[in-house]
């Protein structure tokens, strides 16, 4: 499940990323002063949050976590799912409406 | 109200406004947190140059990296007749034992009364600390004797060479005998540092350590030892220096050596307090006790001696509490500055790589960073790095710096750091630069730069994808909680606040839930599966809930299970 996970979450990443590689690039270019606001801002929440989160779950017991990372999973495949097949019947609408002369 | 926006997008004006006032709140959360952090911080003084890690700018007194010396800071080469060496013995640095938190520093020296005649010649065996906490022999403790010493040098003092296979222990050491190698070894000098005299390298020792000659000047009352440190550009990526001992071994002295309790010099607080002690006792001597001759004299003499003996008491109280108040002053006036804003803190696990917490910027076990400028700084010393554990004690301090200019009246310079940890235990370790001697280190002293975050650690990506970072953060948290799930252990977690953005920290234990003393018995086994349940559905409706905000998902199910009597291109309704 693990697996399934983190493929999905790497999914993702990469796609973000390939889409948004040029306005990164922009902003870390035009405006650096913001961009290593962001990058604080970034550490900060992560440590104030990210590492929260981190010490609170590693505080619970073993079949706790399983059943966390269950659902998680579970959640996931859920929203993935309905993703695609909102983004299907969008692509049939679309292709429904072309009209050849 | 609804709105198409952009691509055709609807959103809830009611989203809107909800993503307008958390911007709002996270600017302003961000803002405080600026202010706080920068009022923390130490002052960014001047622009930093455009030099690089190991860019060879020789010209520009800028960037002299490979060619320049590695200076080593230390153990104040004032006062040396404060601290001697033993004759044959390893010693470690007394200030360090008496109070950890100080991180100055050693003096490496001796005294004599060989006001003139021949030389005093002696051994001095310096004997390398592993990298990795593992000393060369057993003698020294890596923990509580940090790096010496060395002072600004010119090229071609020294004269050892090590050979290839106890490079590891002397990393520094050039693995050439070529002349126009710098080279490490030792020197002797008079105590104010002056007509320094090389000593000659004799051997190696069988505990990895390196013998020098050396030869202390006749007509001085003292004198100091000095360990240089060169670098020819060779630098073993593994194995940095993190301690040293020095022995010494007086071959022949024609003057009279001062044992250490014979110095004259100023002890410790506790030798003035046995001192004192001693006075009183000499009083006591001095009732003539012998002398009494009937048992009212006797009496008398008691009734003194318990008088004296509370004055004693009475004394030693107010010792104590000088004692407090010269560590409370010492504590208060430590040459040692912590790095604030977290950026080099990180935890340090059992196989000895440094788990990062979000701001740190540690390699594996190595801490790499630059732009640190010490402003105030006399161009002898360079300052140091040092180590702490998460109760403020020291681990190490390591001074592998390396100074941009050669030009020591240039008060400014710049200190490239890479510094090794040497402990290899759980530790949460706090970074801490401190000055070179004789220096005063303020706040404005040390420029971190305004491109603080050139780093070589891969956290440094943040900062070329800001926009990514941003929205992709609620991905990466998830990631780190899959993480976390996946059978990781509890780390101690603590939490920086204050105003000096670091210092101090509210610290979390870990508390292990799954044992029998708490929810893992089989008596709790239902309970906290039930617990469980129950904090999933809630956790779940409420990052369902948030997830749907954010995304306007609901817009979506809206538009995929809209009734029959929906009507399309509706802009506002």
């Amino acid at each position: 499940m693990k697996v399934i996970f983190e493929l999905l979450l790497k999914f993702i990443v990469v796609i973000a990323n390939l889409f948004l590689a040029p306005v990164n690039a922009l902003v870390a270019n035009v405006l650096p002063d913001f961009s290593q606001m962001v990058s604080d801002f970034y550490r900060l929440v992560d440590l104030y949050i990210g590492d929260g989160i981190v010490y609170f779950f590693n505080l619970l017991p073993p079949n706790c976590k399983s059943l966390i990372i269950l659902y998680l999973t579970l959640l996931g495949i859920f929203y993935t799912t309905t993703l695609a097949i909102h983004t299907g019947i969008k692509v049939v609408e679309i292709l429904k409406n072309v009209k050849v002369w | 109200m609804r709105f198409y926006v952009g691509i055709g997008k609807r959103i809830h004006l009611k989203t809107l406004l909800k993503l307008g006032l958390g911007i709002l709140m996270l600017l302003g959360i961000y803002k405080s947190t600026l202010t706080i952090v920068h009022a923390a911080s130490f002052e960014t003084v001047q622009n930093w140059s455009t030099c690089d890690y190991g860019t060879t700018d020789y010209a520009s007194n800028n960037c002299t990296i490979y060619n320049s010396s590695v200076y080593v800071t230390s153990p104040s080469l004032n006062n040396v007749s404060n601290v001697l060496i033993p004759n044959g013995a390893y010693e470690q640095n007394p200030n360090l034992r008496q109070n950890k938190k100080k991180t100055e520093i050693y003096k490496y020296g001796g005294v004599t009364d060989c006001a003139s005649g021949s030389n005093i010649n002696l051994y001095v065996d310096a004997v390398m600390g592993g990298y990795n906490g593992s000393f060369a022999d057993n003698v020294l403790d890596p923990n509580q004797f940090p790096i010496v010493t060395t002072r600004g040098v010119t090229k071609g003092d020294l004269r050892a060479t090590c050979p290839n296979t106890w490079c590891d222990y002397w990393p520094w050491l050039s693995n050439s005998n070529a002349d126009s190698q710098n080279k490490t070894g030792v020197r002797i000098s008079k105590t104010n540092g002056v007509d320094i005299r090389d000593c000659t390298f004799v051997s190696y020792g069988s505990n990895k350590s390196v013998r020098f000659l050396c030869s202390v000047p006749s007509g001085n009352t003292g004198y100091q030892i000095i360990l240089n440190e060169y670098n020819n550009g060779y630098i073993a990526n593994t194995n940095l220096m993190s301690s040293v001992g020095i022995k010494t071994t007086v071959l022949s002295d024609p003057c009279k050596q001062y044992p250490n309790d014979q110095s004259g010099v100023i002890g410790s607080i506790g030798d003035q307090t046995s001192s004192i002690v001693d006075g009183f006792a000499g009083i006591i001597d001095n009732q003539n006790v012998n002398q009494a001759q009937t048992h009212q004299d006797l009496e008398d003499i008691k009734d003194k001696i318990d008088d004296v003996n509370d004055n004693i008491d009475q004394t030693n109280d107010k010792l104590d509490q000088t004692n407090d108040t010269l560590t409370s002053i010492d504590e208060n006036t430590q040459e040692c500055k912590l790095l604030t804003n977290g950026k080099f803190s990180g935890y340090l696990n059992s196989s000895g790589n440094v788990v990062p917490t979000s701001n740190s910027y540690f390699y594996t076990d190595y801490l790499r960073f630059t732009k640190i400028k010490v402003i105030n700084n006399d161009g002898y010393n360079a300052p140091s790095i040092c180590f702490y554990d998460n109760n403020k004690n020291l681990l190490s301090c390591e001074a592998y710096a390396r100074r941009t200019s050669f030009v020591p009246t240039i008060p400014q310079y710049a200190y490239y750091f890479r510094a090794s940890l040497v402990s290899v235990t759980d530790h949460k370790i706090s970074v801490y630069v401190c000055n070179g001697i004789g220096d005063i280190l303020t706040d404005s002293d040390l420029d971190l730069g305004s491109g603080a975050g050139h780093y070589f650690g891969d956290v440094n990506q943040i900062e070329d994808t800001p926009i990514s970072s941003l929205l992709l953060l609620p991905i990466n948290y998830l990631q780190k909680l899959v993480d976390t799930l996946d059978g990781s252990t509890c780390i101690p977690y603590s939490v920086p606040f204050g105003i000096t953005g670091g210092d101090e920290t509210i610290d979390f234990p870990c508390i292990d839930l799954g044992d029998s003393d708490h929810l893992g018995s089989s008596l709790w086994g239902l309970i906290d599966n039930l617990f469980c349940i129950f904090m999933i559905y809630k956790v779940a409706m409420m990052v369902i809930s948030y997830f749907e905000d954010w995304t306007s998902l609901h817009d979506t199910f809206d538009q995929m299970y809209h009734p029959d009597n929906y009507k399309k291109g509706a802009v506002i309704r």
